[in-house]
């Protein structure tokens, strides 16, 4: 009887559990500037879980730099069919280096879920862009990676100048203490849970108007005199900003970066209001998204919106060139805890904490 | 000396032992004085009853009484037969309550086993569906539950997620190194996470339909 009972339990395990393989396709353009060295899928799988396929697509892959340029930063696309109509996502790697003939390494570990149905999950990873030194790029771009390379790499320029004028001024004393207080702020940054949904809100607290103050950037090529949002306790829905094209050139998007304060008079960075808008010099228009967004604390407890701050993030000029905003800027007292560092300081940051003064001393004197 | 026992002796005195019985105990008790005093002593019980059983109470009428008992009696028979006629089916399964109970612990057991594992197997996102469900079937729809949206972003220190018609796509940061979170209102969530040996930062997006 007991092996009867053990054979019984095996056999409903295998039903609630059982693998199989998955192996992406790496699919580069024949003109790429890099090319696919090597592609180590081995952490990916599928199991059955219930009624439900996961399908791990774990792959580490080697690419080096076949062109002419050195590389910058590049995005790639994971198509993945089953999760119809999205399933789409991108890894992009920021704040590289990448001298012609040299390799570097670029992880995909994304999961995917589906009903179980008969036929291989089919994963496709693809080139969205590459982001050389002088700004220049290649690339599909379907992913307006093009624009997010380019605000990557110019905080990356904006933030070794900044340090390395901290350095000038100051010596490696002085460096020291800005490293140690992004670390402080890194540390302090309050994490909330975001969940975004289309379609009606569902929650049914009484809608109330709030207004977006904004933020005063000197320099930047648009303004805004503030906007609203529809706050229902911890949702906000469909934020609509007006801006102002203050700036003598065409501007092709604008990306609005949203605060949001509590009653605890905490600030967090709430996310970001992209637009493609076309707006000619001196000219105004909304920038808005049908949207719902509903935020939690870290512990999942409702957050309650009291109110709301929003700023220029960065601007896109229908030539291609990218505005975004200055050290001095971002530099509000209230908000800069809130606001998020930029990539190329995390790298940074990641150096000092693993090896020290003396390497990030050294790692700023490179171009 | 084997003597017959005091069921027998009673059965001779009232005249009710079979034939052949009564003829093998009379012979013994024919040889042997203490089963002929105690086959006296049983006579002498049984004329007292029998004599005390003819003073039946007033209003009673035997006959029609011993009618009554007899019929039940085969009523009782005939049911008893019946039954009777049923309990050589099951006798396959006619196990001893012991085995019964065993039958039942182990079926409980892998049931227990099989729930237990699809749970623990079964990922997040469909696991809260799960729930949701059986806790609209509990409520009986005594309240309306919010619709829950077709397609979905989060975004959390722990990790991104874009849900649609049953299939999500997501991406969980690693524990060690700094880790931010980003929802664009244009349709994406994303996560930048800086590898603690390598240093190398990568931002994992994923964007819903539109």
């Amino acid at each position: 009887m007991r092996a009867s009972f053990l054979a019984l339990a095996a056999f409903a395990l295998s039903i609630v559990t059982a693998t199989a393989g998955v192996l992406p396709r790496v699919d580069l353009p024949r003109d790429s500037p890099v090319a696919l060295l090597s592609s180590d899928p081995s952490g990916s799988g599928e199991s059955i879980r219930g009624g439900t396929s996961v399908v791990d697509v774990r792959v580490a892959l080697i690419l080096r730099n076949s062109g002419q340029q050195r590389i910058r930063g590049i995005t790639l696309v994971v198509l993945a069919q089953d999760v119809a109509p999205g399933g789409k996502a991108s890894v992009t790697v920021p704040s590289l280096s990448v001298a012609p003939g040299e390799t570097f390494p670029v992880h995909v570990d994304l999961r995917l879920l589906r009903p179980v149905q008969p036929g291989d999950a089919v994963v496709e990873i693809g080139l969205d862009g590459v982001l050389f030194d002088n700004l220049s790029f290649y690339g599909p771009n379907r992913l307006d990676s093009r624009k997010a390379l380019t605000v990557y790499e110019l905080e990356a320029r904006r933030d070794r100048q900044y340090l390395r004028g901290v350095l000038e001024a100051g010596g490696p004393a002085r460096l020291q203490q800005e490293m140690l207080a992004a670390m402080s702020r890194q540390a302090d940054a309050p994490g909330i849970e975001v969940q975004m949904v289309r379609g009606r809100p569902t929650n049914v607290d009484p809608e109330r108007q709030v207004k977006f103050a904004f933020l005063e950037f000197p320099d930047a090529p648009v303004d805004s005199p503030g906007g609203v949002a529809q706050v229902r306790g911890n949702e906000a829905v469909t934020p609509r900003i007006p801006v102002y094209n203050r700036s003598g050139r065409e501007i092709r998007s604008v990306e609005i970066g949203w605060i949001l304060h509590d009653q605890q008079g905490r600030n967090f960075l709430a996310g970001s209001v992209p637009a493609a808008v076309q707006l000619a010099p001196g000219e105004k228009r909304d920038v808005s998204q049908d949207s719902v967004l509903r935020f939690s604390s870290r512990a999942g407890q409702p957050m309650t919106i009291t109110g709301m701050t929003g700023f220029v993030s960065n601007v896109e000029f229908a030539d291609g060139h990218v505005w975004i905003p200055s050290r001095a800027e971002l530099d509000t007292p209230n908000f800069a805890k809130a606001l998020a560092s930029s990539p190329e300081q995390d790298r940074l940051l990641q150096i000092y904490r693993r090896k020290g003064l003396k390497a990030l001393v050294e790692e700023l004197k490179k171009s | 000396m084997n003597h017959p026992n005091n069921g027998k002796l009673a059965l001779l005195a009232g005249g009710d032992l079979g034939f052949w019985q009564a003829l093998s105990v009379r012979w013994h008790v024919h040889g042997c004085e203490r089963c002929q005093s105690d086959l006296l002593a049983f006579r002498r019980t049984h004329r007292l009853v029998t004599g005390a059983a003819k003073d039946l109470p007033p209003g009673v009428d035997w006959n029609r009484l011993s009618e009554e008992m007899t019929g039940n009696i085969r009523v009782g028979l005939a049911a008893g037969e019946c039954v009777g006629g049923f309990s050589e089916r099951p006798r396959l399964f006619h196990l001893s309550r012991h085995l019964r109970w065993n039958g039942a612990m182990a079926a409980a057991l892998l049931t227990a086993v099989f729930v237990v594992g699809f749970w623990l197997n079964l990922p997040a996102p469909q696991a809260d569906h799960l729930l949701t469900s059986l806790g609209r079937i509990a409520g009986r729809g005594t309240h309306a539950a919010p619709s829950e949206p077709r397609e979905m972003l989060l975004a959390s220190q722990q990790g991104i997620e874009v849900k649609a018609n049953g299939t999500s796509l997501s991406y969980v940061p690693p524990e060690s190194g700094n880790v931010v979170v980003s929802v664009s209102t244009r349709g994406s969530a994303a996560v930048r996470a800086t590898d603690d040996d390598t240093g190398q930062t990568t931002i994992t997006e994923v964007y819903d339909a539109r």
